[in-house]
């Protein structure tokens, strides 16, 4: 196991709700046998087996590959989104980041639009209702045509690859104060405005996919930028201004 | 140089030159051009697993997979016959012909036709986008909330193509060779060659909807070379490329769910397959919100629910996996082929730099269930594609060629060959009221109710992680043949200590204990035809090493002597009050035959597969 290192305790303080329309509140749980090597997820399965043999309701919280590559994890600790540090993820986070006996607050995403299921687990279903708008570019399958017969530049393909990394896992959704959906909209807008064959639709797809953020109750961009140093992608905010203006040009042209 | 580098058949020493053979090698199945499966009771056209024994714990495993563990004898011959469905003509015609002479249902018919597409990674994504772009309504059920959190998010390696883009001589033979050789000669060669020649088709879509591949400074893609690659075909985006080609075929999905001939039903985990009539027609599902179980009707179900490396339980592999889908098939009589073969250890988790991280896309399941060459299971009606099919075995051996099988199956070939089922069959149809729904539904929840009554005193995730260090230990990468044999019997003893003491909470909400005394249940089932497949392959070959059956290092078999071993459950009734359902597995063989001949020795495979391998892959 974890060598002979010692073990020590922490407190947390988890967010438990039945259901979408129970009432949830607050409860602490210390969890022994803590070793600094092992994951924040960890401490909480461990808690949830101990909850188990105790005949209580084990906590729900959401994960799936365990190295942050799938977007499904999501917790606010500490008040911060995905843990402490800029640019991580929850399912990354070591217990190194706590000291032996803290309290440490763990919460689900709380925004409007993505409801609480039960306890730490959250639905954002309204990310792909959103996508459902336009977030794709119109291929027929049938109908591509030969891989190389459109270059894109290199620094094209570059950017829109960075763009286009984001896991969808609401985290700059989060952060922002307002509960805006615009650095998730903007990178999508990026990576797909940036290439050539996302050019056609482009203008009506700015419309679409903003229209539609709005309709699903995300707020306007307050420009803080705790978007950027929340995606543990590092999704820069740059890409929120390049949106505006793309907005700007859609509404004045013909459309 | 051994003398025993001969051709077998011919007799003369292999050169290295390409042998071509003639014509009528193809073993053409002329009389059924592709029809389905067929029972003969009295014709076993492979049953080579019974051959003699030759340590005294291998009879002994032997006789008692004969005997299954109700202690019954074994009916003695394997009822099925194997139909692989291969077209007539030389290797890279098959595909064409076939899918130019397959019936195809008219556009009118396919606005009336309903299909369910059990998974939601990128071989469902492709697939569900590709039939509901032909008009098809496609019902997805995946078991998270949406498709883009699914597990090729976590594939890192890159697309093969055979587009030759790097003037390194690359072609779909020496593709095709190149992926042969990496299954270790164990797959079915007309389906890696479909596979090969569809890969530049598929690499044009991918680009068309905005994969941001990486490009030269002149703006054209970048070809990559891999670990044991003979050229440059990876066609990768800086260590995502399986959450770029999963975003991209989730938003083409996403552009058919807008139109309406797609929805998406998340947070479902199916548990039962329901047949028909003898067709697969609908499903049970259980709804992890509530806990209620739902039923589902459709003319056709195609599983792309991914494979069963969660029994290893290493990072990263999908928490979940697919093995709940594919135990339900086969639990309806689909047939599972090759369970044994599962790369395990291979998988490098990307904090080690010990290995290129695109290495880890090969941490995949090379076995599934058994396909003929239309990707049609051993039950009329149900298809199985991407992992959850074990067509293509070296495609999963080979990094970048996972993605590609997923795409290819999902995009070109499941849409022909549904089609032509449909046309051809026609199903009646059926609602959820027919005594075939009623008997799965029970059986659904006649089985959470056993798990829920145990009432032991061990969370089931404990029981999880033993299994999995027991199969890590008995039966990873590396083989022994005592070793498998008490893995077995450990097996047997963690299932009946399982079914005494797992402690199941009766939670509506997202019971995920639950879920994972369900899997494990599952797994502790399965795990036991792992392990027999195991033994029985006295072999080394593709993800199996035996070091009791490798001389030298060299793969032990010739391949005239390669099969695909085909496993058949024959179910009786619960065992005692536990969840566990007394059955008999059978193992039946599919012979496979080559007309292309190795070009490369045992010995270069092995150096190939050394240096790319390495490393450990980290438990959880």
């Amino acid at each position: 196991m974890e060598g002979t290192g010692k073990t020590f305790s922490v407190q947390l303080r988890i967010w438990r709700q039945s259901n979408r329309h129970a009432q949830g509140h607050m409860v602490q749980y210390q969890v022994t046998g803590i070793t600094p090597g092992m994951d924040f997820l960890d401490v909480l399965e461990k808690l949830n087996e101990r909850l188990l043999l105790r005949g209580e309701d084990p906590v729900v919280f959401e994960y799936n590959c365990r190295e942050g590559s799938c977007g499904t994890c999501g917790l606010i600790i500490n008040g911060d989104v995905h843990g402490p540090g800029q640019n991580t993820v929850t399912c990354r986070l070591k217990m190194k980041n706590f000291n032996p006996g803290d309290i440490i607050t763990v919460e689900p995403w709380r925004i409007k639009s993505f409801p609480v299921l039960k306890d730490l687990a959250v639905d954002r279903t309204a990310l792909d209702r959103i996508l459902e708008a336009g977030g794709f570019i119109s291929t027929s399958l049938g109908g591509a045509p030969e891989a190389n017969s459109l270059p894109v530049p290199k620094e094209d393909a570059e950017e829109a690859l960075t763009a286009a990394s984001c896991t969808g896992c609401g985290a700059c959704i989060a952060a922002c104060p307002n509960g805006s959906a615009a650095l998730f909209i903007a990178a999508k807008l990026a990576h797909l405005s940036l290439l050539p064959q996302g050019v056609p639709e482009r203008n009506a797809r700015t419309i679409s996919l903003v229209r539609a953020a709005q309709k699903e109750g995300f707020g306007p961009c307050c420009n803080n930028g705790a978007c950027e140093q929340a995606c543990p992608r590092g999704i820069k905010k740059d890409l929120i201004a390049k949106m505006h203006s793309a907005w700007i040009k859609a509404i004045l042209s013909d459309r | 140089m051994s003398p025993e580098r001969k051709n077998r058949k011919t007799g003369r020493k292999r050169t290295g030159i390409i042998h071509f053979p003639e014509e009528k090698s193809n073993t053409p199945d002329q009389e059924s051009r592709y029809k389905h499966w067929e029972k003969a009771d009295s014709d076993n056209i492979c049953d080579r697993y019974a051959i003699t024994a030759d340590t005294e714990a291998e009879e002994a495993c032997v006789s008692d997979i004969k005997c299954g563990n109700t202690g019954k004898e074994n009916a003695g011959k394997p009822k099925h016959r194997l139909n692989s469905c291969v077209p007539p003509g030389p290797l890279k015609d098959k595909w064409n012909y076939l899918a130019s002479h397959l019936p195809q249902l008219p556009p009118g018919k396919r606005n009336i036709s309903n299909i369910i597409v059990a998974g939601g990674g990128l071989a469902a994504c492709a697939t569900a986008a590709a039939l509901a772009e032909q008009g098809y309504n496609v019902r997805v059920i995946t078991r998270l909330e949406s498709p883009r959190r699914e597990s090729t998010s976590y594939l890192r390696g890159g697309l093969n193509a055979s587009r030759n883009y790097a003037n390194d001589g690359d072609s779909d033979e020496r593709f095709f060779r190149d992926t042969m050789e990496y299954g270790g000669w164990r797959s079915r060669e007309a389906d890696v060659y479909r596979m090969v020649q569809l890969s530049g088709r598929v690499l044009d879509i991918c680009t068309a909807l905005g994969v941001p591949f990486i490009r030269e400074d002149g703006g054209l893609l970048l070809p990559r070379p891999y670990p044991g690659g003979t050229t440059s075909r990876s066609f990768q985006a800086r260590g995502q490329t399986g959450r770029q080609l999963l975003n991209a075929f989730h938003s083409a999905l996403m552009r058919q769910t807008a139109r309406g001939k797609a929805v998406i039903y998340g947070r479902r985990e199916m548990t039962e397959l329901v047949i028909c009539g003898g067709q697969a027609r609908g499903l049970i599902t259980r709804n992890i919100l509530n806990g209620s179980f739902e039923a589902w009707t459709a003319d056709a179900i195609i599983l792309a629910c991914g494979g069963y490396s969660d029994i290893y339980n290493s990072v990263p592999t999908p928490v979940n996996g697919g093995i709940n889908p594919l135990w339900a098939a086969y639990r309806a009589g689909a047939g599972f082929a090759n369970p044994c073969f599962s790369l395990t250890l291979n998988g490098n988790n990307s904090r080690w730099q010990t290995v290129p991280e695109y290495y880890n896309s090969s941490q995949r399941c090379s076995g599934g269930l058994w396909t003929d060459y239309l990707l049609r299971t051993t039950i009329p009606g149900l298809f199985a594609a991407g992992e959850s099919n074990f067509s293509v075995h070296g495609a999963d051996c080979m990094p970048g060629n996972a993605p590609l099988q997923e795409l290819a199956d999902g995009l070109f070939i499941i849409p022909a060959t549904l089609g032509a089922y449909l046309a051809e069959v026609q199903p009646r149809p059926v609602n959820e009221k027919h005594p075939a729904f009623e008997k799965a539904m029970k059986h659904a929840v006649e089985k959470k109710n056993r798990l829920l009554n145990i009432k032991g005193r061990v969370p089931p995730e404990e029981f999880h992680r033993r299994l999995a260090g027991l199969m890590r230990e008995r039966a990873g990468f590396i083989r022994y043949s005592y070793r498998l044999q008490q893995g077995l019997r450990e097996l047997r003893q963690l299932r009946e200590e399982f079914y005494n003491n797992v402690l199941v909470p009766d939670i509506n909400c997202c019971n995920t204990a639950y879920e994972t005394a369900l899997k494990t249940s599952v797994y502790l089932d399965f795990g036991e035809i792992l392990i027999k497949d195991a033994i029985l392959r006295r072999e080394t070959c593709g993800a199996h090493f035996r070091m009791d059956y490798s001389t030298d290092g060299n793969i032990s078999k010739p391949d005239e002597e390669a099969n695909v071993r085909v496993w058949f459950r024959e179910e009786n009734r619960w065992h005692k009050n536990t969840p566990y359902r007394e059955g008999l597995d059978i193992p039946v063989s599919e012979p496979l035959k080559f007309t292309v001949r190795k070009v490369y020795s045992g010995k270069d495979y092995v150096r190939s597969r050394a240096s790319a391998g390495g490393g450990h892959g980290r438990n959880r």
